[in-house]
Protein backbone atom coordinates (compact mmCIF):
# COMPACT_ATOMS: atom_id res chain seq x y z
CA UNK A 1 0.00 0.00 0.00
CA UNK A 2 1.43 3.36 -1.00
CA UNK A 3 1.29 6.45 1.15
CA UNK A 4 -0.55 9.59 0.14
CA UNK A 5 -0.31 13.21 1.25
CA UNK A 6 -2.83 13.46 4.14
CA UNK A 7 -6.17 15.03 3.42
CA UNK A 8 -8.70 15.99 6.11
CA UNK A 9 -11.89 14.03 6.78
CA UNK A 10 -13.83 17.29 6.93
CA UNK A 11 -13.80 20.43 4.76
CA UNK A 12 -15.72 23.70 5.14
CA UNK A 13 -18.79 24.30 2.97
CA UNK A 14 -17.67 26.86 0.34
CA UNK A 15 -20.87 28.88 0.84
CA UNK A 16 -21.29 29.01 4.62
CA UNK A 17 -18.05 27.62 6.12
CA UNK A 18 -19.80 24.78 8.01
CA UNK A 19 -17.60 21.74 8.59
CA UNK A 20 -18.79 18.89 6.34
CA UNK A 21 -17.49 15.35 5.77
CA UNK A 22 -14.98 15.51 2.90
CA UNK A 23 -16.51 12.35 1.43
CA UNK A 24 -19.62 14.41 0.64
CA UNK A 25 -22.72 15.48 2.48
CA UNK A 26 -25.64 15.61 0.06
CA UNK A 27 -28.02 16.50 2.88
CA UNK A 28 -26.32 19.77 3.85
CA UNK A 29 -28.41 22.93 3.59
CA UNK A 30 -26.66 26.20 4.46
CA UNK A 31 -27.97 28.04 7.51
CA UNK A 32 -28.84 31.60 6.36
CA UNK A 33 -27.32 33.30 9.41
CA UNK A 34 -24.12 31.28 9.09
CA UNK A 35 -23.87 32.10 5.36
CA UNK A 36 -24.17 35.85 6.03
CA UNK A 37 -21.59 35.67 8.84
CA UNK A 38 -19.22 33.78 6.57
CA UNK A 39 -19.62 36.28 3.70
CA UNK A 40 -18.95 39.14 6.12
CA UNK A 41 -15.68 37.56 7.27
CA UNK A 42 -14.67 37.10 3.61
CA UNK A 43 -15.56 40.70 2.80
CA UNK A 44 -13.95 42.17 5.94
CA UNK A 45 -10.60 43.11 4.32
CA UNK A 46 -12.51 44.94 1.54
CA UNK A 47 -14.71 46.73 4.10
CA UNK A 48 -11.63 47.84 6.04
CA UNK A 49 -9.94 49.01 2.84
CA UNK A 50 -13.06 50.96 1.86
CA UNK A 51 -13.19 52.70 5.26
CA UNK A 52 -9.53 53.64 4.91
CA UNK A 53 -9.92 54.87 1.30
CA UNK A 54 -12.99 56.90 2.29
CA UNK A 55 -11.17 58.55 5.20
CA UNK A 56 -8.31 59.51 2.88
CA UNK A 57 -10.68 60.80 0.18
CA UNK A 58 -12.65 62.90 2.69
CA UNK A 59 -9.46 64.91 3.26
CA UNK A 60 -8.96 65.68 -0.46
CA UNK A 61 -10.35 68.96 -1.93
CA UNK A 62 -13.23 66.98 -3.55
CA UNK A 63 -13.94 65.15 -0.29
CA UNK A 64 -13.85 68.33 1.76
CA UNK A 65 -16.27 70.02 -0.67
CA UNK A 66 -18.64 66.98 -0.48
CA UNK A 67 -18.56 67.28 3.32
CA UNK A 68 -19.30 71.01 3.07
CA UNK A 69 -22.35 70.38 0.83
CA UNK A 70 -23.59 67.53 3.04
CA UNK A 71 -23.26 69.71 6.11
CA UNK A 72 -25.08 72.63 4.40
CA UNK A 73 -28.00 70.41 3.23
CA UNK A 74 -28.42 68.54 6.49
CA UNK B 1 -16.52 4.93 35.07
CA UNK B 2 -13.01 4.97 36.52
CA UNK B 3 -12.55 8.23 38.48
CA UNK B 4 -9.36 9.27 36.68
CA UNK B 5 -10.92 8.50 33.31
CA UNK B 6 -13.87 10.69 34.17
CA UNK B 7 -11.55 13.53 35.25
CA UNK B 8 -9.57 13.29 32.00
CA UNK B 9 -12.79 13.35 30.01
CA UNK B 10 -13.99 16.45 31.90
CA UNK B 11 -10.73 18.28 31.20
CA UNK B 12 -11.26 17.79 27.48
CA UNK B 13 -15.03 18.14 27.17
CA UNK B 14 -15.75 20.70 29.91
CA UNK B 15 -12.55 22.78 30.15
CA UNK B 16 -11.38 22.91 26.52
CA UNK B 17 -14.79 22.14 25.05
CA UNK B 18 -16.98 24.41 27.22
CA UNK B 19 -14.67 26.95 28.89
CA UNK B 20 -15.20 25.75 32.48
CA UNK B 21 -11.72 26.91 33.52
CA UNK B 22 -12.52 26.64 37.24
CA UNK B 23 -12.37 22.84 36.93
CA UNK B 24 -8.66 22.97 36.13
CA UNK B 25 -7.62 23.68 39.74
CA UNK B 26 -9.61 20.66 40.84
CA UNK B 27 -8.15 18.29 38.24
CA UNK B 28 -4.58 19.42 37.48
CA UNK B 29 -1.54 19.17 39.75
CA UNK B 30 0.43 22.28 40.72
CA UNK B 31 3.58 21.04 38.93
CA UNK B 32 1.80 19.37 36.00
CA UNK B 33 3.28 19.46 32.48
CA UNK B 34 1.13 19.50 29.34
CA UNK B 35 2.61 18.61 25.93
CA UNK B 36 0.80 19.80 22.78
CA UNK B 37 2.36 20.22 19.31
CA UNK B 38 0.66 23.64 18.97
CA UNK B 39 2.21 25.11 22.12
CA UNK B 40 5.61 26.83 21.79
CA UNK B 41 6.59 25.19 25.09
CA UNK B 42 4.86 22.69 27.38
CA UNK B 43 2.02 24.10 29.50
CA UNK B 44 3.02 24.37 33.13
CA UNK B 45 0.62 23.74 36.02
CA UNK B 46 -3.07 24.69 36.20
CA UNK B 47 -2.42 28.24 34.98
CA UNK B 48 -0.48 27.03 31.92
CA UNK B 49 -3.30 24.68 31.05
CA UNK B 50 -5.95 27.39 31.46
CA UNK B 51 -3.88 29.65 29.21
CA UNK B 52 -3.68 26.94 26.55
CA UNK B 53 -7.45 26.31 26.74
CA UNK B 54 -8.13 30.07 26.54
CA UNK B 55 -5.88 30.30 23.48
CA UNK B 56 -7.97 27.70 21.67
CA UNK B 57 -11.27 29.18 22.84
CA UNK B 58 -10.21 32.70 21.77
CA UNK B 59 -9.55 31.34 18.26
CA UNK B 60 -12.66 29.08 18.27
CA UNK B 61 -15.21 30.59 20.72
CA UNK B 62 -17.86 27.96 19.90
CA UNK B 63 -15.36 25.09 20.32
CA UNK B 64 -16.89 21.79 21.40
CA UNK B 65 -14.96 18.62 22.16
CA UNK B 66 -16.28 15.08 22.31
CA UNK B 67 -14.38 12.16 23.78
CA UNK B 68 -15.07 9.20 21.48
CA UNK B 69 -13.14 6.51 23.36
CA UNK B 70 -11.30 6.07 26.65
CA UNK B 71 -8.77 3.44 27.67
CA UNK B 72 -7.64 3.52 31.30
CA UNK B 73 -4.89 1.41 32.82
CA UNK B 74 -3.28 1.94 36.20
CA UNK B 75 -2.41 5.65 36.50
CA UNK B 76 -2.78 6.38 32.78
CA UNK B 77 -5.83 7.40 30.76
CA UNK B 78 -5.85 7.54 26.95
CA UNK B 79 -8.61 9.44 25.16
CA UNK B 80 -9.51 9.71 21.50
CA UNK B 81 -11.45 12.90 20.81
CA UNK B 82 -13.02 15.07 18.12
CA UNK B 83 -13.00 18.87 18.31
CA UNK B 84 -15.21 21.19 16.28
CA UNK B 85 -15.33 24.97 16.16
CA UNK B 86 -15.52 28.10 14.02
CA UNK B 87 -12.33 30.10 13.45
CA UNK B 88 -13.25 33.57 14.76
CA UNK B 89 -10.00 34.70 16.43
CA UNK B 90 -6.38 34.85 15.26
CA UNK B 91 -4.57 31.50 15.33
CA UNK B 92 -0.89 30.90 14.46
CA UNK B 93 -0.95 34.38 12.92
CA UNK B 94 -3.90 33.44 10.67
CA UNK B 95 -6.65 36.09 10.70
CA UNK B 96 -10.17 34.71 11.38
CA UNK B 97 -11.54 32.84 8.34
CA UNK B 98 -15.09 32.13 9.61
CA UNK B 99 -14.54 28.51 8.56
CA UNK B 100 -15.69 25.70 10.83
CA UNK B 101 -13.20 22.87 11.32
CA UNK B 102 -13.37 19.34 12.72
CA UNK B 103 -10.16 17.75 13.97
CA UNK B 104 -9.29 14.62 15.89
CA UNK B 105 -6.64 14.00 18.52
CA UNK B 106 -5.38 11.63 21.17
CA UNK B 107 -4.43 12.59 24.71
CA UNK B 108 -2.71 10.44 27.32
CA UNK B 109 -2.88 11.67 30.92
CA UNK B 110 -0.78 10.41 33.80
CA UNK B 111 -2.53 10.79 37.15
CA UNK B 112 -0.81 11.09 40.52
CA UNK B 113 -2.36 11.91 43.87
CA UNK B 114 -5.82 12.43 42.41
CA UNK B 115 -4.74 14.98 39.79
CA UNK B 116 -3.27 14.99 36.29
CA UNK B 117 0.52 15.21 36.62
CA UNK B 118 1.48 15.00 32.97
CA UNK B 119 -0.43 15.06 29.71
CA UNK B 120 0.63 14.28 26.14
CA UNK B 121 -1.58 15.33 23.24
CA UNK B 122 -1.19 14.83 19.53
CA UNK B 123 -3.82 16.29 17.25
CA UNK B 124 -4.30 16.83 13.53
CA UNK B 125 -2.64 20.22 13.14
CA UNK B 126 -2.11 19.69 9.39
CA UNK B 127 -5.81 18.84 8.96
CA UNK B 128 -6.78 22.05 10.72
CA UNK B 129 -4.53 24.17 8.48
CA UNK B 130 -5.98 22.42 5.42
CA UNK B 131 -9.54 23.05 6.58
CA UNK B 132 -8.75 26.72 7.20
CA UNK B 133 -7.45 26.87 3.62
CA UNK B 134 -3.87 27.88 4.39
CA UNK B 135 -2.33 24.53 3.35
CA UNK B 136 -3.58 22.71 0.22
CA UNK B 137 -5.63 19.57 0.80
CA UNK B 138 -5.09 16.73 -1.66
CA UNK B 139 -8.27 15.60 -3.38
CA UNK B 140 -9.69 12.39 -1.89
CA UNK B 141 -8.92 9.40 -4.12
CA UNK B 142 -12.09 7.89 -5.56
CA UNK B 143 -13.26 4.90 -3.49
ZN1 LIG C 1 -23.23 25.47 3.70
Amino acid sequence: MSLAFPSPDHLPCPDCGASLPAAGDAGHVCDDERRIDYRLVELQPGIERFDLDLAVWLETPGGRFARFIAERDR
Amino acid sequence: MHENANGSRRLIEEVFGAGRFELVDELVAENAIGHDPALPEPASGPEGLKQAARGYRDAFPDLTMKVEEIVAENERVALRWTARGTHRGELFGIAPTGKEATVTGITIDRWAGGKVAESWTNWDTLGLLQQLGVVPAAAKAPA
